[in-house]
């Protein structure tokens, strides 16, 4: 394999076609990314344009038709379910748009659920979501349920269940699509501080002055890489 | 990720969709609270009856065996076969003193002739009281084995009944009806068919029936030597059967033998015939109440598989909405790392907590049930423990057999499909 260490992730003619009743739809024709540990990296492109598809594939929630896919030193492209479920569980840390919490769980238990699913024993996983939370600044809301949570708390909760299990990459899709501004920016200081601990993020947005948290945009047309540098478009304003 | 903490949060998942949607659960889990109520119920009184009655067949001693003329039924009730019905009427009468020759085979202890004429309406009579009785013709050891308790006076001797004496012992009902408040002991009454002879027969004790099951099929029991209701009531001779009750220590099949033979003589049978006579043993009897159970008892766990049936349906549908309503929370799941299984066994757990709540509900109803009829009927019903077990492990594999299906279709979502769902 030729893929130097630092690369976290390594496509290489990725494709996807979804077949519409007779039609075929190519959502992604051919993408190349790469992308280095510690990275942080901005998706767009405009609805339609292979984003939403390129980052299932990317999460390992899907499987692409055709081309290479290597996460952390390790082809994917090919694996079965299960595997793809252990991918996920130990290498991909997601944060949603709508939080997607259990509605009826703790903070604490929201945190908890990638670990049971690793087969950490019970007083590991308390451990280890406790610290999780602490790190974005909840120690003190661990027993409260997401509806006693402000949004920005919510997305912050998801935040700690994406880097319990120290995953390689977190992936972000329009992580603040569902906040005002201010909670924006709250959120985004998070990722901000993350990536200077050393995170690999992946972010994907439609809104141009997210991307200036970024160190490099991908940008996304009609399912292929229209530019690797979107970033000059826009001044960097808050970063 | 271990069982124990799939099932763990199966266990939580459980409890909160429950404490989200009381009534919808309560009316799923209805159908199988109901079938295990049932079987448990039922399981407490076959187990009761057969306690009772394995109880009256030891008082009367394990190899004491009957010799009819004609085949019965189960415990005495007539099968209703014609062929039957025929051999009763071909075959001809036991003679009574068939019974001492019967004693005086080497392994026979003793042969006390009976008569069951329960149901042929005799009445007893005092002044213008009259009552319909259950008369009996016993031997005089006959307490010992029915298990009844006497509760005044005495039971008639071994004397009085070789000596036809007119005496007779009589339950408390026929004491309250026949002789109102007072004292029937050394009073006298008249027992016999309306239109037919009456003979006068003196009260001598007043008796209490076992406290079993069959307490309450028979009422105004009366009790009087053998002897005396041949000579002073006239009974049809057909009704006569033997006890025949053999040594200590004889093996059933020797006496059974030795009573074969002794009787094929003394109904004259040449050796190519057939038995025109029955010996009915305690197994034979034990294994008609058996039968007779058995199918009570298979009836019991259809109508409570229906039960089970019916909530299993429940469970289905129930589980169809939980999974639909968790669509995107399956797609969270599978995106954290669940495996197809370990949806698989969240949902199953779900399912198998709400029946298997709905069976201890049942359980619990049932046990209040039996512990109402345990105390106030005769029938000793006991929750057997192994019915615990089953109704548990039946209200389970309801929960998982009918959750299957839909906790296989949640499993197998699509994660990208299951996120996206609205």
């Amino acid at each position: 394999m030729s893929v130097a260490d630092d690369i976290v992730i390594h496509t290489r003619d990725l494709k996807k076609h979804y077949v519409m009743g007779t039609e075929t739809v190519r959502a992604l024709r051919g993408v190349d990314v790469d992308i280095r540990r510690n990275e942080y990296i901005a998706i767009m492109g405009p609805s339609g344009s292979g984003k939403s598809t390129l980052m299932n594939l990317i999460g390992c929630l899907d499987t692409p038709t055709s081309g290479e896919y290597i996460l952390n030193g390790q082809p994917v492209q090919d694996l079965d379910d299960d595997d793809l479920a252990r991918i996920r569980n130990r290498e991909i840390g997601f944060v949603f748009q709508t939080f997607n919490l259990l509605p009826r769980a703790s903070a604490l238990h929201n945190v908890e659920l990638p670990l049971i699913y690793a087969g950490v024993s019970s007083r590991e996983r308390m451990q280890r979501a406790r610290k999780a939370l602490e790190q974005v600044d909840l120690a003190d809301r661990m027993d409260h349920k997401p509806n006693e949570l402000s949004g920005g708390q919510r997305q912050r909760v998801a935040i700690a269940r994406a880097l319990v299990n120290q995953p390689s990459i977190i992936l972000a899709d329009e992580p603040t699509g569902n906040l005002d501004s201010v909670t924006s920016e709250e959120i985004m200081s998070v990722f901000d501080g993350l990536h200077r601990a050393g995170q690999t993020i992946i972010m994907v947005t439609h809104e141009p002055h997210i991307t200036a948290h970024a160190e490099r945009v991908i940008t996304l047309r009609d399912g292929e890489i229209e530019s690797h540098d979107a970033r000059v478009l826009i001044p960097a304003t808050g970063a | 990720m271990g069982l124990r903490a799939t099932v763990k949060e199966g266990l939580l998942v459980a409890f909160d969709s429950l404490r989200a949607n009381k009534v919808r659960s309560g009316l799923t889990i209805l159908g199988v609270t109901i079938g295990v109520m049932v079987v448990l119920v039922m399981a407490a009184m076959v187990q009761g009856l057969n306690g009772s009655f394995k109880d009256i067949i030891a008082s009367a001693g394990p190899t004491t065996f009957y010799v009819f003329h004609a085949p019965v039924g189960g415990g005495g009730l007539s099968t209703g076969l014609e062929e039957e019905e025929n051999e009763f009427m071909r075959n001809p009468p036991l003679k009574i003193e068939w019974s001492r020759e019967l004693a005086r085979l080497e392994p026979i202890r003793q042969v006390a002739p009976g008569v069951d004429v329960s149901d042929w309406g005799y009445h007893a009579r005092r002044g213008d009281t009259d009552v319909r009785i259950s008369l009996y013709g016993v031997d005089a050891e006959y307490m010992d084995m029915d298990g009844g308790d006497l509760v005044d006076g005495r039971f008639f001797t071994a004397t009085e009944e070789s000596r036809r004496r007119a005496v007779a012992v009589i339950d408390s009902a026929t004491a309250v009806d026949l002789f109102g408040g007072l004292d029937p002991l050394g009073k006298r009454f008249n027992i016999g068919r309306p239109g037919q002879r009456e003979t006068p027969f003196e009260a001598v004790g007043v008796y209490r029936p076992p406290d079993n099951l069959f307490a309450g099929l028979k009422t105004h029991y009366v009790f009087a030597p053998f002897a005396s209701v041949m000579k002073y009531v006239r009974v049809w001779d057909r009704m006569v059967y033997f006890v025949v009750k053999p040594h200590d220590g004889v093996e059933l099949e020797v006496a059974l033998e030795a009573v074969r033979t002794r009787m094929r003589q003394l109904r004259g049978l040449s050796p190519g015939e057939d038995d025109n006579f029955y010996l009915i043993t305690q197994d034979q009897v034990m294994d008609w109440w058996n039968k007779f159970t058995g199918v009570f008892f298979a009836v019991m766990v259809a109508l409570s598989g229906v039960g089970l049936l019916v909530g299993g349906v429940g469970v289905i549908g129930i589980m169809m909405i939980s999974v639909t309503e968790r669509t995107r929370e399956i797609g969270l799941r599978k995106s954290l790392g669940a495996r197809r299984r370990d949806l698989l066994w969240q949902f199953l757990v779900e399912a198998a907590t709400l029946t298997l709540l709905g069976g201890a509900i049942g359980m619990a109803l049932g046990g209040i049930i039996v512990w109402v009829i345990g105390a106030l009927t005769p029938v000793p019903a006991s929750v057997p423990l192994w019915s615990i077990a089953v109704a548990l492990l039946a209200s389970i594999f309801t929960g998982i057999g009918f959750g299957l299906y839909p906790a296989a279709r949640g499993a197998g979502l699509d994660p990208v499909d299951a996120l996206r769902y609205e």
